[in-house]
């Protein structure tokens, strides 16, 4: 069996993970971590009046690297903890978009993603990435979202 | 041969397509405008109605127009970069927009703008960043906000985020939340403004104090008419000046006050100011130089022929081109990020900035704030 975990690094992710190892412990499985690196910060560096475009570009970089080092770091403590060995994934791109990328890649069994607990904006906003990820993939994959605070 | 190679970057080819879908969206917009107009002084009901109480002229259908097609049809992914870089092509048309003013106007109108832009942008960035210390909103948070709400939105967040170090949530919901409002503040204003008879000069005086996002900013003006473009240009032209010592202030406020330096990102302060002045300005003053001097080989932006009459022609197409490029890269999507302590913050900046910018303006009146030209 095959399960894949979306890492983002925000609280509602860790408890994801938390569930996704306990359970590929339970049902040994093969669990895969995906973190996807976002560039849409950096489609603004050319506004009108923008200065210090390279400066700005370079530290987008800088803080995209360091999160997705720290969701790296953050999954295998978690591994080490519960002495369970499992992969790593980082993709760069649409978040909603690799995701689906990875799963038509890899055909896993099993998507486990976190989900914030949403106020009306938010339920309207796009940040409601489970949903969108329900309504592509269908009855094609199950998928658990595991609400955070 | 080889020379004339290097002036274009590599790979320039891909901003071709995206850039001539602006233009003919642009060309399209401006003859639509021209037809709705001619057939609103014939007379023609409809086309008063769309004219007159929609004011549907060339700036809403590029604008709405983009929307819509942004929005609603699948984008082909080959004009995205094309349509990114026809936005910066208003700034051009802002330079070129010098030859409308002589010195007199920048120093009247100029010095009312200076005052007015230097209260609202450093009243606002400082009680943005206070309030945020003492609500305990996150250093990087409260810096971009400050910034974006104070001076020129997105653009001041680009250039203070790398010097308060906000991380990539919270620039995603403070670039959301700028984008959200300047967009609400762009189409509501206009409709306000004439609601209440606002004349051009306070309508461009007070979009240039309140709309957050500066294209925005350029676009309703433009939207208003001639004179209220033409008084929004010269204190946003001031409004933005006062970037580089915002990001100064922020980096006072946040990181060398606090003795939070770290020392291996030593920040030299000359550097910042120079990095983050807007440079073009240098050229929008240029040509208002040049207009005031009064050389006869140049004339003059109403002597038919003359070479800044030229240029004069030249705008509206820098701005039109501009404006499909803005319309076509407001994303619906873009804007959904706003949210969180961002979206409080954006929306009661907004909201105050925009009453206080009307009171100011009405209490001021038109006289002080027209730009009458050569």
């Amino acid at each position: 069996m095959k399960i894949l975990v979306c890492a983002d690094g925000e609280s509602h992710s860790t408890i994801a993970i938390k569930k996704a190892v306990s359970m590929g412990l339970s049902l040994t499985a093969e669990v895969t971590a995906l973190h996807v690196i976002d560039p849409w910060l950096k489609t603004f560096h050319d506004e009108i009046y923008a200065q210090g475009r390279r400066q700005y570009l370079e530290y987008v970089e800088e803080c995209l690297e360091v999160n997705a080092e720290e969701a790296k770091r953050a999954f295998y403590l978690e591994c080490i903890a519960e002495g369970f060995n499992a992969n790593f994934k980082v993709r760069r791109g649409e978040p909603l978009v690799e995701i689906l990328d990875e799963v038509s890649e890899t055909v896993p069994d099993l998507l486990i993603t976190g989900g914030k607990r949403l106020t009306l904006w938010g339920r309207f906003g796009s940040g409601n990435l489970p949903l969108q990820l329900q309504k592509k993939i269908g009855q094609a994959l199950p998928i658990i979202v595991v609400k955070g605070i | 041969m080889n020379k004339i190679k290097y002036l274009f970057a590599p790979d320039c080819g891909k901003y071709v397509p995206g850039f001539l879908f602006c233009l003919v969206f642009a060309y399209i917009g401006m003859n639509l405008d021209r037809l709705i107009a001619g057939h609103h002084n014939a007379g023609s009901d409809w086309a008063t109605f769309l004219y007159e109480s929609a004011q549907l002229n060339y700036v809403a259908i590029l604008l709405l127009g983009g929307i819509i097609i942004r929005n609603t049809l699948p984008i082909p992914k080959v004009l995205l970069p094309g349509i990114k870089i026809a936005r910066p092509i208003i700034k051009p048309g802002i330079i070129i927009l010098g030859v409308h003013y002589v010195w007199a106007d920048v120093v009247r109108v100029g010095s009312v703008g200076l005052l007015l832009t230097a209260v609202f942008i450093f009243g606002t960035a400082i009680i943005v960043m206070w309030f945020c210390k003492r609500w305990g909103v996150s250093d990087g948070l409260g810096g971009i906000m400050g910034a974006g709400t104070g001076v020129c939105g997105v653009s001041a967040i680009i250039a203070t985020s790398p010097v308060v170090r906000a991380n990539p949530i919270e620039m995603a919901y403070a670039i959301g939340t700028i984008l959200l409002f300047g967009t609400l503040m762009l189409f509501t204003m206009p409709y306000i403004g004439n609601s209440i008879s606002l004349s051009e000069s306070q309508f461009g005086a007070w979009s240039a104090l309140a709309i957050l996002n500066t294209a925005q900013l350029v676009a309703a003006a433009e939207w208003y008419g001639t004179e209220a473009l033409n008084t929004a240009v010269l204190i946003n032209v001031a409004r933005i000046m006062f970037l580089p010592l915002v990001v100064l202030f922020a980096l006072w406020f946040y990181v060398l006050r606090t003795g939070r330096q770290e020392s291996n990102r030593e920040i030299n302060k000359w550097h910042l100011v120079r990095d983050k002045f807007p440079i073009f300005i240098i050229g929008f003053f240029l040509f208002v130089l040049l207009n005031s001097m009064n050389i006869q080989s140049l004339g003059g932006p109403r002597i038919v022929g003359s070479p800044f009459w030229a240029m004069n022609a030249v705008y509206t197409w820098c701005f039109a081109i501009g404006f499909a490029g803005i319309g076509l890269s407001i994303s619906i999507e873009d804007m959904k990020k706003a949210g969180g302590t961002a979206f409080t913050i954006g929306m009661t900046a907004s909201l105050v900035k925009m009453v206080l910018g009307l009171i100011v303006v009405l209490a001021i009146g038109s006289q002080l704030l027209r730009v009458a030209g050569s």
